[in-house]
């Protein structure tokens, strides 16, 4: 239950920080979509934020439901 | 609290969880610490990566050059051999740190079989190639029909790009 409980918190943090980039949209304080969308302008990134990706739909509609890097 | 008070997801997580009880600080470290710090340092990354390219566009004009750095198609113009190949090498690229990521974290750090290695490069090509690429490419064709039938031109669009 700890696990789970410190999980939901990252995600949580993760969202917040989201909420805070969007309301104050500035450089200081990026959104995390504005972050990606930099980011992808690079094939290093592309290849990262896709395999990323690639590995959490592996997760969910592959390999079923099992919580993260637990095999 | 008895298993039937959870809903059915969490009593298999729960369950899973109990299986995969570590045996020691070893364990939380592979499987806990490492993962998280990892995705911590992705993170980090991703916010340095945009630092510095808004600084450079922030730089003014004597920069211009800068802002073309990186794989971004300039010509605004593309066909679809650029599309294909831009998306083929997004995916290969992807495809090839998705097989890291299951290599370090399940293989070595997660102590996975060789069987279950096999399992992620079939399936992880299977879902790449045989699913998200053609995917990619309906897309980015209805999104070409319906500029066309808008009464757009390709010129000025960045077809494929993120």
């Amino acid at each position: 239950m700890i696990g789970l409980t410190v999980w939901a918190l990252l995600f949580g943090a993760v969202l917040a920080y989201q909420g805070l980039g969007l309301v104050r949209n500035d450089d200081r304080w990026p959104a995390l979509s504005d972050v990606l969308r930099v980011t992808m302008r690079y094939p290093l990134g592309r290849w990262l934020l896709f395999g990323l990706w690639l590995w959490f739909g592996w997760h969910l509609f592959i390999r079923g439901w099992r919580f993260f890097l637990r095999a | 609290m008895g298993p039937i008070l959870h809903p059915s997801w969490a009593a298999a997580l729960l369950g899973q969880r109990v299986a995969a009880e570590p045996h020691g600080w070893w364990d939380v470290v592979r499987h806990d610490v490492i993962p998280v710090a990892s995705a911590y340092m992705v993170f980090l990354g991703l916010l340095i990566t945009y630092r510095r390219a808004t600084r450079r566009v922030d730089a003014g004009p004597g920069h211009h050059a800068d802002r073309q750095r990186g794989d971004v198609p300039t010509d605004l113009t593309p066909g679809w051999g650029d599309l294909i190949r831009y998306l083929l090498s997004t995916v290969a690229g992807g495809y090839v740190f998705f097989l890291s990521i299951v290599g370090v974290f399940y293989f070595i750090l997660g102590g996975e079989d060789l069987e279950f290695i096999n399992q992620a490069l079939v399936e992880g090509s299977l879902l790449t190639f045989a699913l998200v690429f053609p995917a990619f490419l309906l897309f980015s064709g209805i999104d070409d029909l319906r500029s066309r039938r808008g009464g757009q031109t390709r010129r000025g669009r960045r077809r494929g790009a993120p």
